[in-house]
C-alpha cells in the first residue's frame, strides 16, 4: 500500500451514479460494467486523481424483495473486477456491495475501501440500517483506515448520517475525512444536505458525500453529492438529478491540525471537556460520563 | 423483465388501519382486532392479517415503529425461506 502524504491534497472524484435495480446477477454485472466505465471516465477527465467514490448500492441497487437474490460474497467477480481496476489505474476506490457473509448470517450492507494496489484495506458494515425497510445486520463499529495524502478515512452509509453517535465514533477513532455513501431518496433532500453539513461541523471533519440518482420501483434518488469542509461549508455540490462526477481537492491534515493546534472551535475536544476554562475545573472540564442522556 | 410485487407493506398498513389497530397494543389485542381482514401479498395472492401478526415475535408494541420493524423482520424471514437463503 502506498501512503503518500505528498502535497497533502487528496483529490477525489465522487461519482453520482444511477445503478440498475438488480433482480439477477446479469443486472449486477451490468452495474459493474458501468462502474468500470466511470472509473475510466474519471481518470480521463481528471488525470492523476487519488480516489474514486461510488454511492451505496452501486453494484445492486435496492430492488424491493428481490435484493435478497443478488447479495455478493466478498470474493465475488464484481468485487474482483473493481479491485483489478483500482490497481490498473493506481487509484483508491470506495464501493458499497450488499454482502452475504460466509458465516451464514443475514446480509450486511458493507462499504469497502480498496487501495491503489487493489487490496481491500477497510470494511465497514452499516451500523444504522434504514428502519424498518432495510433488514440488514447492523454493524458494531465505525473504524478508520489510513488513506492517501494524510487522510484517515472512515465510511458511513446513508441513514447512518442521521445519528450523531456514528459520526462521533468515526472521529474518536481518528477520522479526518468521512466518506458518506448513499442511496438517498427524495423528498428528503433537505435532510441529506443538513446531515452532511452538520456532521462535518459537529465533528470537525471533511465530508465527501456521494449519492445515487435515478429511479427504481420505489424511489427517485436525489443526487446532490457534495464536498463539505470541517466548518460545515459546502465547497462543491452536484445537481439533484443526472449522473455526475464531482471533483474534490481537500487537505485532510487541516482537520487533524485543528484537533492539535486550535485554541477554540475544537468542538470534539470541547464536548468531552465541558467548562474546561472554568477556574473550578482547571482546564479539564466535565467529561462524557457527566452527560445524562445515555445513563437514564 | 421480472414481475416483482412490491406493494405488500402498503396493503399491510391499510389492513392494520382498517382493523383499528393503534398503539400501544399487545399482540393478543391486535389479533383480536384483525378479524377476517386480508392482506394482498402478491399479484393474485391474499393472506389473513392474523397469519402475518402471528409470525411477528414481540408480545407487546409500544409504538408503530416497533410494530413495523417486527413486521419487516418476520417478513424477511419468509423471504429467506422463499429464496432459500
Amino acid at each position: 500500500m502506498s501512503v503518500d502524504i505528498g502535497n497533502g491534497v487528496l483529490s477525489a472524484v465522487l461519482v453520482q451514479f444511477a445503478p440498475k435495480s438488480a433482480t439477477c446477477m446479469e443486472d449486477v454485472d451490468y452495474n459493474t460494467d458501468r462502474i468500470l466505465e466511470f472509473m475510466d471516465r474519471a481518470v480521463t477527465g481528471f488525470p492523476g486523481i487519488d480516489m474514486i467514490i461510488f454511492p451505496e448500492c452501486c453494484f445492486q441497487g435496492m430492488c424491493p424483495n428481490l435484493w435478497i437474490k443478488v447479495a455478493l460474497k466478498m470474493d465475488s467477480e464484481p468485487i474482483r473486477r473493481v479491485r483489478a481496476k483500482c490497481k490498473e489505474l493506481g487509484v483508491w476506490g470506495v464501493f458499497d456491495p450488499w454482502v452475504k457473509p460466509d458465516d451464514g448470517r443475514f446480509i450486511e450492507n458493507t462499504a469497502i475501501i480498496i487501495d491503489d494496489e487493489g487490496e481491500i484495506v477497510h470494511k465497514y458494515v452499516k451500523m444504522c440500517p434504514w428502519l424498518p425497510w432495510e433488514p440488514t445486520v447492523p454493524g458494531r463499529e465505525c473504524g478508520v483506515c489510513q488513506g492517501p495524502k494524510g487522510a484517515k478515512l472512515a465510511v458511513i452509509i446513508c441513514a447512518d448520517s442521521n445519528y450523531q453517535e456514528i459520526w462521533r465514533e468515526a472521529v474518536h477513532n481518528g477520522a479526518n475525512v468521512i466518506i458518506h455513501v448513499s442511496h438517498w431518496m427524495g423528498p428528503y433532500e433537505a435532510a441529506w444536505k443538513l446531515s452532511n453539513q452538520a456532521g462535518a461541523f459537529f465533528n470537525n471533519v471533511h465530508v465527501l458525500a456521494a449519492n445515487s440518482v435515478g429511479m427504481d420501483e420505489a424511489f427517485v434518488y436525489c443526487g446532490n453529492s457534495m464536498v463539505v469542509n470541517p466548518n460545515g461549508v459546502i465547497l462543491a455540490e452536484a445537481p439533484l438529478t443526472g449522473e455526475w462526477m464531482l471533483r474534490a481537492d481537500i487537505s485532510p491534515l487541516a482537520a487533524t491540525a485543528t484537533a492539535i493546534q486550535a485554541v477554540g472551535t475544537n468542538r470534539v475536544w470541547d464536548s468531552a471537556h465541558r467548562g474546561a476554562s472554568c477556574p473550578d475545573l482547571d482546564g479539564f472540564g466535565l467529561g462524557y460520563e457527566d452527560y445524562t442522556v445515555y445513563n437514564k | 423483465m421480472v414481475k416483482n410485487f412490491t406493494c405488500e407493506p402498503h396493503f399491510m398498513m391499510k389492513a392494520v388501519t382498517k382493523a383499528g389497530i393503534s398503539f400501544p397494543i399487545s399482540k393478543a389485542e391486535a389479533l383480536a382486532k384483525a378479524g377476517d381482514l386480508e392482506v394482498k401479498v402478491d399479484f393474485d395472492k391474499y393472506v389473513t392479517l392474523r397469519s402475518i401478526l402471528e409470525r411477528m415475535v414481540p408480545e407487546y408494541y409500544d409504538n408503530a415503529t416497533f410494530f413495523y420493524n417486527a413486521y419487516m423482520a418476520a417478513q424477511t424471514k419468509e423471504l429467506k425461506k422463499q429464496f432459500n437463503y
